[in-house]
């Protein structure tokens, strides 16, 4: 599990959370990729799977939202640090995304998204958490 | 004859003058100089030359007469405080020495006064006698400095009658003076007193019309108007104002009795027998007259009236004093009229009004204020403007939100905008302030909502968007597996059509609000065709159950829509389908029952799917709510919120009752349509 690229997904669309499944596997097993549909299993998954990438819609039924479940992962004393944070919503005005900086988010993706888009930020999250793990 | 005089005189002998013995020719020439000295007086007086050079030129006249060697000619005058005194008003300068001169050059051109009269000038002017003196002693150091020497002396006094006007002092004729002399002299003396008298009415008549002009002046042009009266109230005179307010020519307004002009219904010829009495008793009147021009109309005068204030004249003669106050009464009573429109105005306005003087202190608050916030005019009337603030400050949960608004948490929930305006007067200095607060709560309320909607509308749309974005995205990009390929289109697909589905709600529901229901065809229509119609075109690929149907055998008619009763129906059927998939029947049936608002039909449809708790039942009706957490079910979350709008609009309503795990039952309660008129089928 040490060398593994965490994934986590959270959005309470199905269709969501296949699309971002489908851009980021691309069959070669790269990535190890779960999914959330709330924010308390967001955040139950956050501490059992110990994803590095959290891809994580803002809008979730159950009382938690996307801002709090990154809230809690910033604020995690080992996982925090180590962790990147992609905010994904359909809520794209500017008090949001002041919203999501409030949060610590590292991305803001505001639906629709282009998957290469959320390729490139991805590859670029787990390059950025090697980079600060190794200096 | 023994008199008292000057001291200096006291000492000469007097005696009466002897008359001196003349040829007949000499007295005749004599005569005839002083015809030609008289003659030269009068006419020096017609042709208007100064009194001055008058006496001046008598003073000569006597000297030449009498071969005397010099003398003097002045006036018995009285002071201001009604003093007599003596003042040389012509002096001899002949036989003086140089400090004499002096003496007479510094007072000649005012005169010499003397106020001292208990002397032989005092007694001459007393007594109108002449004195002579002859064989007057030397004199010495008696007289004054530079005094000529005088050995005769002759005092004519100078009159009007028996009013003594002046006198004429002669000294030192050659053989001194007489008796003959005196008489001789007589008519010049007498000429000279006719003429100073005349001189003196002269200036007194030129004073009083001096005066009488100038009081003229003020009585043509003052503003007031100024009527006398006589004891009896009729015109005697009225000045140019008075006539100008009467609308009457002074010759038509003499005579006529004051309480003719005046209104009718004031009792007028009472009130002016209550002014004339009560300037008898008290010695003036004071009151409003409302007199009546000739051209119409009312003119309100504040009169003062006085007895004319003038010993000499008629003690008869009143003096009417009038102020008119017509214009400033008319403005006074326009402006009470306008406080009044704007007391009841202010009183009646649903805003509030908040009035604050110069000096800061709070005037006026309207009733609408008192209600606002629940603080009493009582209170606030006199309390200073930032207590005031305070006060309402205290009202608030945030009273320094930077929104310009005041948002009231007690008494009740409220947003009021304030608008502050200067009350300036005509020069432009503030008077005091006005704050008016319009309660804002609804507008600002369905402000945010809106907003709100509109995010909440963006976001729905966005979220279909970003699958048909993403996954055609990635077929473009990659190869996939035939099947894969297909399910990916039919996830663009659905997505497509769920987008169409949504913008087609969302323009259901504004155009249903925009326009109120104005596009609904309301007419009485049978029930049943309606249902079956409905249940007809309803179809949910992939899945076969059929809605198990139970009707009465009468359907009443309802007052609706057929078209939009179908779209509501059709959405709470199809919310029953897509929340109770697989799970038991889905069931519709009828019944009626009597409100308060007459009979109604409900139409149930009952599911027993996977139901809702309370919290989700209480929000089935906001838009864009699904009870579905995880979206596993398709829908906009807009279908409740229209079928709400549509029986709204029907004067129907909906119930919904819901348990977890057990189902829904919804029913459209629509009122029924009143009984059909005979001879009518519909």
């Amino acid at each position: 599990m040490a060398g593994e690229k965490r994934i986590l997904i959270v959005d309470d669309q199905p269709l969501l959370r296949l699309l971002v499944r489908e851009t980021l596997d691309d069959g070669s097993g790269a990535y190890s990729i779960r999914e959330a549909c709330t924010g308390r299993e967001a955040i139950a998954a956050v501490d059992a799977f110990q994803p590095q990438v959290v891809v994580l819609d803002v809008m979730l039924p159950d009382g938690r939202d996307g801002y709090q479940v990154c809230e809690y992962i910033k604020a995690h004393p080992r996982l925090g640090p180590a962790s990147r944070v992609i905010l994904l919503t359909a809520r794209g005005q500017k008090a949001d995304m002041a919203r999501g900086v409030q949060a610590k988010a590292d991305h803001y993706l505001v639906k629709p998204f282009s998957p290469e888009a959320l390729i490139h930020l991805v590859a670029q999250a787990f390059r950025n958490i090697t980079e600060t793990a190794s200096q | 004859m023994k008199t008292s005089g000057p001291a200096r005189l006291d000492r000469g002998r007097r005696q009466e003058a002897a008359p001196a013995p003349a040829p007949a020719a000499a007295r005749l020439e004599a005569a005839n100089r002083l015809l030609a000295a008289i003659g030269a007086l009068q006419s020096r007086f017609i042709g208007d030359a100064p009194m001055g050079t008058i006496l001046k030129e008598t003073l000569e006249s006597f000297l030449l007469l009498t071969d005397s060697q010099y003398g003097f000619l002045g006036e018995a005058l009285l002071t201001p405080d009604q003093l007599p005194y003596f003042k040389i008003q012509a002096l001899s300068d002949s036989a003086w020495t140089d400090i004499a001169r002096d003496f007479y050059s510094r007072h000649a051109p005012i005169g010499l006064e003397f106020y001292d009269l208990d002397n032989l000038f005092g007694q001459i002017l007393q007594s109108g006698q002449p004195v002579i003196v002859n064989d007057m002693p030397p004199a010495g150091g008696a007289l004054p400095a530079g005094h000529p020497p005088m050995r005769a002396f002759l005092g004519l006094p100078i009159a009007h009658g028996s009013e003594v006007l002046g006198m004429v002092g002669l000294a030192n004729r050659p053989g001194g003076y007489d008796r003959e002399l005196l008489d001789f002299l007589q008519p010049l003396a007498a000429t000279c007193g006719s003429l100073i008298n005349a001189h003196r009415a002269n200036l007194w008549r030129q004073g009083a019309e001096s005066e009488l002009r100038r009081e003229a002046l003020v009585f043509d042009n003052i503003s007031d108007a100024i009527v006398l009266t006589d004891r009896e109230g009729r015109v005697l005179n009225c000045n140019p104002a008075a006539q100008a307010a009467l609308g009457r020519a002074r010759k038509k307004l003499l005579g006529m009795p004051l309480g003719f002009l005046l209104a009718s219904g004031q009792a007028p010829e009472r009130q002016v027998r209550d002014a004339l009495a009560a300037v008898d008793r008290e010695g003036q009147w004071q009151g409003v007259l409302t007199v009546r021009p000739q051209d119409g109309g009312r003119r309100i005068w504040q009169a003062t009236v006085l007895p004319l204030q003038d010993a000499a004249a008629d003690d008869n003669i009143l003096v009417w004093f009038n102020r008119d106050e017509t214009e400033r009464l008319a403005a006074q009573a326009k402006l009470e009229e306008r406080t009044q429109e704007l007391n009841t105005i202010a009183d009646l306005s649903p805003d509030g009004f908040v009035f604050i003087d110069a000096r800061h202190r709070v005037t006026y608050v309207n009733p609408a204020f008192e209600h606002m916030t629940g603080l009493a005019a009582s209170d606030l009337v006199g309390m200073a403007h930032p207590a005031l603030r305070a006060a309402l400050a205290g009202l608030c949960d945030q009273p320094d939100r930077d929104d310009g608004l005041v948002h009231l948490a007690r008494p009740h929930f409220a947003i009021l905008k304030r608008t502050v305006r200067s009350l300036r007067d005509d020069a432009g200095r503030i008077r005091g302030t006005v704050e008016y607060y319009r309660d804002v709560t609804q507008e600002t309320e369905v402000d945010r909502m809106k907003s709100e909607f509109l995010s909440t509308a963006a976001h729905e749309l966005r979220t279909p968007m970003a699958s048909v974005f993403g996954f055609a995205e990635l077929l473009l990009r990659r190869r996939y597996p035939a099947d894969k390929e297909r399910e990916f289109l039919e996830i663009i697909h659905r997505q497509a059509g769920q987008l169409v589905t949504l913008i087609n709600e969302l323009l259901d529901l504004a155009r249903i609000e925009a326009r109120a229901g104005k596009d609904f065809r309301i007419v009485a229509h049978a029930l049943a065709p309606i249902l079956r119609s409905t249940l007809d075109q309803f179809l949910v690929p992939g899945d076969e159950r059929q809605v198990e149907v139970r009707l009465p055998a009468r359907l009443p008619r309802v007052m609706v829509d057929p078209s939009k009763l179908q779209n509501a129906l059709g959405n709470v059927l199809s919310n029953a389908y897509k929340y109770s998939m697989g799970r038991g029947p889905i069931q519709l049936s009828v019944r009626t029952c009597r409100t308060g608002q007459g009979r109604q039909v409900g139409i149930q449809v009952r599911d027993q799917g996977i139901g809702m708790t309370a919290d989700q039942l209480a929000r089935i009706f906001d838009r864009f709510y699904r009870a579905d957490a995880c979206g596993n079910i398709q829908g906009t979350g807009l279908g409740m919120s229209i079928v709400k709008e549509i029986m709204g609009i029907f004067r129907g309503s909906v119930d919904v009752a819901s348990r977890p795990g057990e189902g829904t039952s919804v029913t459209l309660w629509l009122p029924v349509a009143p009984p059909r008129t005979p001879g009518k089928e519909g």
